[in-house]
């Protein structure tokens, strides 16, 4: 998949005239913030000689939310994070985003069937110059409450980033099916499912046995030593499972646990178990 | 001093009403003996005539402030313009689907007042069509003596006319409305103790998730 970014431009430029120009009154400028910490016990994606890591996150964004009429919404997101690994510092990646949403919703009140259609486009930084660059990110999601505890989300996303160097590009596509409950209005339980397709990237060393009188590779100095970034294309499985505790009405502090499988032709599998606590507050 | 029929009948009258006069004061307290406050409470005179309605007292305001509407219960008398004013720099969508106020006032934004007349008794949850966590629940009731309890899950009543009532109390949490007759007594006020047993409350939460969205 090769969908470049600016063949999307026109698209998403259309997109923020049509929200800044129309009749609508806009809604404020609506700020959240997000500090995290996360510990991956796989950053290397590796079959083999797994190294783990744990990173603080940091993001922010300011949403607007236009009603464009008593069934269509539009909403722009501007954002910024960053992510800071402990050890492998080379591993550090920070984005710059702009987002253009549209959401209809099928008829009034709580539990009408809502459609989010949203277009991203983001920068991206990375400590190793060639693993910066330009993606996008175009998501559907189809959502709907059942009860006043019970949430359900369908979201099938598809995101690509080009960065300076071919084995850091790459599309990915996912389909993930997700519910929450409040079991309290305080405490909430949220578990995902997911299947994707796509690009992966990991690295690996020029002495595992697959690798063995190939020659020498780039290496990104990452994990030093003989470690080098390479990329393959197959599927990834995964979810993840949430408890939430809300903090008064615009803060909340969670507790996640997140899990992939990802499978390579040749049956190069490798998992990825993560532990990640946030704490967020909307402004 | 010169004679004035009209000061003595009104003194007359002032006289008559407070000799008859009764008051009540409810407090409602649920099962873990906590004070219940937001519980609507109202009387219906049993055997007696409805007095009609002073048509100025016939106005009650639903505001949207930060995103949530003020009062979240509120009782009204029959035939009641209700003002929905928006205190917020955001739109909101107010409208409601129950039977006694089928309305929808949409997209308004600050500073905008609008009005519906409720017509007809009954409960009339409103909802925001932008803002799924924000509810009212507003009782339309045909009586002049109606409230609903502070904090503390009080409420007084005063200046009624002696005789039976039937005392009916509302909120969002209880699986029925609760109700018992009671007797009102010239120059006494009655306490009425109300013990409730009040569900968990389902309200739509409004705190944000984490990679979530909070619209
Ligand atoms: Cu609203």
């Amino acid at each position: 998949m090769s969908i470049r970014l600016h063949r999307c431009l026109p698209l998403l430029c259309g997109l923020l005239a049509g929200l800044t120009a129309g009749p609508a009154v806009a809604q404020s400028w609506s700020p959240e913030v997000d500090l995290g910490w996360v510990h991956n016990d796989n950053v290397t994606n590796s079959i083999r000689q797994q190294k783990d890591d744990s990173a603080a996150t940091i993001s922010a964004s300011v949403q607007q939310v236009r009603v464009l009429s008593r069934d269509w919404q539009g909403s722009l997101k501007l954002g910024a994070d960053t992510k800071l690994w402990r050890e492998y510092s080379g591993l550090n990646l920070s984005h710059f985003s702009a987002q253009a949403g549209l959401r209809r919703k099928f008829g009034l009140g709580p539990y009408a069937t809502k459609l989010d259609l949203s277009f991203e486009a983001f920068h991206q930084l990375a400590d190793v110059s060639e693993w910066s660059g330009n993606g996008y990110r175009a998501a559907a999601a189809l959502q709907k409450r059942f009860t006043p505890q019970w949430f359900g989300r369908l979201t099938a996303d598809l995101k690509r980033l080009d960065a300076g160097r071919a084995v850091y590009s790459g599309t990915v596509a996912t389909l993930a099916a997700a519910v929450d409950y409040d079991l309290t209005p305080q405490w909430r339980v949220s578990a995902e499912i997911r299947y994707g397709e796509g690009d992966q990237l990991s690295w690996c060393r020029e002495s595992f046995p697959e690798f063995i009188g190939k020659g020498p590779q780039w290496t990104d100095g990452i994990f030093g030593g003989d470690w080098f970034p390479y990329e393959s294309d197959g599927n990834h499985r995964g979810g993840h499972f949430r408890v939430v505790r809300a903090l008064g009405d615009r803060s909340a502090l969670s507790l996640g646990y997140d899990f992939n499988e990802s499978r390579a032709p040749k049956n190069h599998t490798y998992r990825n178990h993560i532990v990640s606590l946030n704490f967020t507050h909307a402004f | 001093m010169p004679f004035n029929p009209l000061k003595l009948a009104a003194l007359l009258l002032a006289t008559a009403g407070w000799l008859g006069a009764g008051g009540v004061t409810v407090t409602a307290t649920d099962q873990k003996n906590e004070a219940v406050p937001e519980l609507v409470v109202w009387l219906d005179p049993l055997g007696a005539p409805v007095p009609p309605a002073d048509p100025a007292e016939l106005a009650a305001t639903v505001e949207q402030f930060n995103e949530e509407f003020d009062p979240y219960t509120i009782a009204v008398r029959l035939g009641t313009k209700v003002e929905f004013p928006n205190r917020d720099d955001v739109q909101h969508h107010v409208y409601s689907l129950s039977s006694p106020a089928r309305f929808e006032i949409p997209l308004h934004g600050g500073d905008e007042t609008e009005a519906v007349v409720m017509d007809q008794t009954g409960h009339v949850p409103v909802g925001c069509n932008i803002h799924d966590w924000m509810i009212s629940h507003i009782i339309v009731v045909d009586t002049p003596w109606f409230g609903t309890t502070d904090e503390s899950g009080r409420l007084a009543l005063t200046d009624l006319p002696a005789g039976p009532y039937k005392l009916t109390a509302w909120h969002p949490r209880l699986r029925k409305t609760d109700e018992r007759e009671i007797n009102l007594v010239a120059g006494e006020t009655l306490a009425v103790p109300v013990e409730l047993r009040l569900r968990p409350d389902r309200r739509i939460r409004r705190a944000p998730t984490a990679g979530g969205s909070r619209y």
